[in-house]
């Protein structure tokens, strides 16, 4: 197809067709927002090509008056040089007029000679000029003449690298001020649309007395509206560096708070976040590293310090808090709860107790979609009514738990663990690692798994795993972005479960499965219903096998059906998908890359499906080459049924629709009537309404679909 | 003998030998700075260096121009171009970038001819885009409103064309017309512009002959 766009012939007159399409692509690929930003900034080249200049800025100021005097410039005497960094230096100095000390950072004499360099330069002194917060250091004046400078509040008393070194970790107390106050700047800068890319420690001033904290420093930030900070971006510290600023990506204040988190880790612990010497090393890891799970394993930090790191350093911007505000709230809710702990009249089982009990009040309001799935649990006839503890047993064994912890304890390798009851998860249970697990309600029973846990997995599991007749509900509201359960390392069997992410108001949230690190991986008559996020996640790191995922007579209702995160390897995805519906916006999204390797394998086998999908089929986000992924996606469909938009892949690096080309016609089968029409509306359902699938609840939903003539022949053939 | 009607025409290249010839240099710049732009960031490139680099370039274009000679027989003068930029790309890959894409392997062999550039064809098709995105900016500028949108709104935005001619109070025809209109001078401005290269080939040719 392209070849008849190549165009080297002589002669005027003899161009190709002009086709529509081809203008349409021409058009878009004008529209592309990055392309418009680099013209606006692309330096003309008339501006280069000036006169040589020195690069010692002791040349380009008025010399020094009198003795200890290093210079002056612009009715400041310079006194002091505190320091010399790539981009700039930074002296002690007096204004004159004023008889008042400041500290005066100038832009190196090289640099001023580049305009790019030059204007970004006054822009964020004059943007850092515009913030009014008590920790962000004041902007006094802006110059330009002989060099682009400006003057700043001058801080005596060290920096936190200094006190670091003498101190190593810093008190809990001095741990939630510090982060308070740095959280207040960042916000007060992000909302005036300035991102500081360079925070760590020795960028951030400690009035020791007093705890005073001023973020200074803004050196290299660099203003949302202009996505290059200086010329050459790898200046920022590596070790103090978020994912995507080390792959050259498009930041925001989200990758603020994860450099604050970076500098936090390392007040909580003594360590840094990234060890290794050379950029290289550190880069690497920056990349590969998921430091969200990092933190929880490390014993020693506290846990609602643990959370609060775990929250600022999760690899994808996506998974931090949205914004300072956020951090801000959370530390608050933290710092709280810190003293809390302490109480020591708060013993552990009147705690679980007192919580079980608030759950129910929860669920019970939550009562329709909860209480409606206990009933029509799939595979109970009747649902024997909850115990008002939970159980757990181990088939074969004697005993009764209480919950997961003490059962996987208990549990030798290859144990089936009986569930009856409600579970809710207040925290983490990790299963123990390499042990082969099935979990699944006891006979008559159906067992309710509740996260109620903000920002981490019910249930970790380790090893070979089996789950079957269990409903996972997410029950918590501060915007999760981990799945309920997770499976690690070993082949996973799911069987017959069900998976709501519900808050009390109805609004669902947060994805339900993940398999990592797995080969095989089977979903049999499964029900999801999840919002905001994917279905069921599948991640790699390096060294992972290559995933087969199997999915049959299962039911998807969701944003986005199924997603791929890597964080290493090249290991490659096959999905095979058998008499199964979806109902979302999107059926796979391949996340971001945190490692920018080749693109890794994907293979879809679809057969006899459903499928409505509103926004589209494929969606790959940013850091994918269109180019490249498309010759690596493989596409078979066999009687397949379709309600929505046939196909659509979506690049949200880049609007280049030409990538269809590349990847081989994926058909979504023939057209599928919606035929469903009801009286009254499930919120959960509605979004899905203008489609014209209005089920009055999700067993209607179920039945509606079954019962659609165009999927009769489906349910016909397997007898069901 | 030299065609006259060559010499009194003077190409784009010609015209880039004057760096004093701004809208020269502006067309250049607007056709090709985004080209080279998008092609670095699609090997990898992060959006500072891709910038720097389409700068390098194209200052490297401006110093070559004064005493450049193009010669036909080695390639378009689009190729030279894209050869500076891949040379600069695995230059900036051989300083320690990570190369996302692992394209520095072969670079040595592209460099001898001894194997097919994949990514050429890329930046081909980039090529021609932004030449009929700035063709249709061009061409804009030659049509009332009217006859614009009857252009931009079926063959753009695909909308029908009952509709968009019912909006602009036009006959059914007499959109058909406005669109053929501009589809032409879409492509005679295209036209032109490349022909620009090859007439000055055809000049130089000329000349030694």
């Amino acid at each position: 197809m392209a070849n008849d766009l190549i165009h080297e012939g002589p002669g005027p007159g003899s161009g190709p067709e002009l086709s529509d399409s081809l203008l349409q692509e021409a058009f878009l690929a004008g529209e592309d927002p990055e392309l418009t930003l680099f013209l606006a900034s692309f330096d003309r080249f008339e501006r280069v090509g000036g006169e040589p200049v020195s690069k010692d800025w002791r040349d380009c100021i008025a010399p020094p008056e009198a003795e200890g005097e290093l210079g002056r410039i612009d009715g400041h005497v310079l006194l002091e040089l505190i320091a010399e960094g790539g981009m700039a230096v930074v002296f002690r100095a007096e204004e004159q007029a004023l008889e008042r000390t400041v500290a005066l950072k100038m832009l190196a004499p090289d640099l001023a000679q580049h305009p790019v360099a030059r204007h970004r330069f006054l822009r964020e002194a004059k943007a850092a000029a515009g913030l009014d917060h008590e920790n962000a250091l004041p902007v006094y004046r802006v110059g330009e003449v002989p060099l682009p400078h400006f003057t700043m509040r001058h801080v005596s008393g060290g920096t936190l690298q200094d006190r670091l070194d003498r101190d190593e970790t810093l008190s809990t107390a001095e741990w939630f001020s510090l982060a308070r106050q740095a959280g207040g700047a960042l916000g007060a800068a992000h909302a005036v649309g300035l991102i500081h890319r360079d925070i760590k420690p020795a960028n951030l001033l400690y009035e020791e007395r007093g705890g005073r904290l001023w973020l200074a420093d803004f050196g290299i930030a660099a203003s949302v509206h202009d996505p290059g900070g200086n010329v050459d971006f790898v200046r920022g510290t590596p070790r103090y560096m978020s994912p995507e600023q080390a792959r050259g990506e498009t930041m925001d204040g989200r990758s603020d708070l994860f450099t604050l988190g970076a500098v936090l880790y390392r007040c909580v612990t003594g360590r840094d976040l990234v060890a290794g010497e050379k950029s290289g090393d550190v880069f690497a890891s920056l990349l590969s590293t998921d430091f969200a799970a990092l933190v929880s394993e490390v014993g020693t930090i506290p846990p609602p310090q643990r959370r609060i790191l775990a929250r600022l350093l999760a690899s994808d911007p996506d998974d931090r808090f949205p914004d300072a505000a956020g951090l801000l709230s959370a530390l608050e809710t933290e710092e709280g709860a810190n003293r809390e702990i302490k109480s020591p009249s708060l013993r552990r089982r009147g705690v679980a107790i007192t919580i079980l009990s608030l759950v129910s009040v929860a669920l019970l309001a939550a009562a329709p979609l909860i209480f409606r799935a206990l009933r029509s649990a799939p595979g109970a006839a009747a649902a024997a009514p909850a115990p008002s503890l939970p159980e757990i047993r181990i088939e074969g064994l004697g005993g009764v738990y209480r919950d997961f912890a003490s059962a996987f304890a208990a549990a030798p390798d290859g144990a089936t663990l009986l569930l009856d009851g409600v579970f809710v998860a207040r925290e983490t249970c990790f299963g123990p690692e390499g042990v082969a697990l099935t979990l699944r309600s006891a006979p008559g029973a159906h067992a309710v798994v509740v996260a109620s846990v903000p920002d981490q997995h019910a249930l970790f599991l380790r090893g070979r795993t089996e789950l079957s007749d269990i409903t996972f509900v997410r029950e918590s509201g501060t915007g999760n972005v981990v799945p309920i359960v997770g499976i690690f390392g070993g082949d996973a069997f799911v069987r017959n479960c069900r998976f709501e992410t519900v808050k009390p108001d109805g609004f669902l949230l947060g994805p339900s499965l993940s398999f990592t690190n797995l080969e095989n991986a089977v979903i049999d008559r499964c029900v999801f219903r999840t919002r905001g996020r994917d279905a069921v996640g599948f991640g790699f790191n390096e060294g992972s096998p290559a995933m087969k995922v199997t999915v049959k007579d299962s039911i998807f209702l969701s944003d986005v059906a199924m997603a791929r995160r890597i964080w290493g390897g090249q290991a490659g995805l096959s999905v095979h998908w058998e008499h199964s519906v979806v109902v979302a916006d999107t059926l796979f999204l391949e996340h971001e890359r945190n490692r920018s390797d080749l693109f890794s394998p994907l293979g879809f086998e679809m057969r006899r499906c459903a499928f409505d999908l509103a926004e589209g089929t494929l969606r790959f986000g940013n850091g994918h080459d269109p180019l490249v992924a498309g010759t690596l996606v493989e596409w078979q469909g066999d009687r397949n049924r379709h309600a929505g938009p046939s196909l659509r892949i979506d690049w949200t690096s880049s609007a280049e629709s030409a990538s269809r080309a590349t990847v081989r016609e994926i058909s979504l089968g023939s057209p599928l009537a919606p035929p469903f029409r009801g009286a009254e509306v499930d919120p959960m359902i509605a979004p899905y309404v203008k489609r014209g699938l209005v089920p009055v609840s999700l067993d209607d939903l179920i039945d509606a679909i079954r019962r659609d003539p165009g999927f009769s022949d489906l349910v016909k053939e397997t007898g069901q | 003998m030299p065609d006259d009607r060559y010499l009194t025409r003077e190409t784009l290249l010609l015209r880039l030998r004057d760096p004093g010839n701004q809208p020269a240099w502006d067309e250049f710049v607007s056709i090709y700075a985004p080209v080279l732009f998008s092609h670095c960031r699609k090997r990898g490139l992060s959006f500072e260096d891709a910038s720097d680099l389409t700068q390098e370039v194209v200052h490297s274009v401006a110093r070559a121009m004064p005493g450049f000679v193009y010669d036909p027989s080695r390639g378009s003068f689009r190729g030279w171009l894209y050869t500076l930029l891949r040379r600069g790309i695995s230059r900036h890959f051989e300083k320690g970038s990570r190369d996302p894409l692992r394209q520095s392997d072969g670079e040595a062999l592209i460099e001898e001819g001894r194997c097919e550039d994949p990514a050429r064809e890329t930046w081909e098709l980039d090529y021609r885009r932004r030449l009929l995105a700035w063709a249709m900016g061009r061409a804009k500028e030659r049509f009332n409103e009217r006859i614009w949108r009857a252009f931009e709104e079926t063959t753009l935005r695909e909308r029908p064309v009952d509709e968009v001619a019912a909006e602009l109070g036009m006959t059914r025809n007499a959109l058909t017309v406005a669109k053929c209109r501009v589809i032409s001078a879409i492509r005679e401005i295209s036209e032109r512009h490349e022909s620009d290269w090859e007439k000055d080939a055809i000049r130089q040719t000329c000349k030694n002959s």
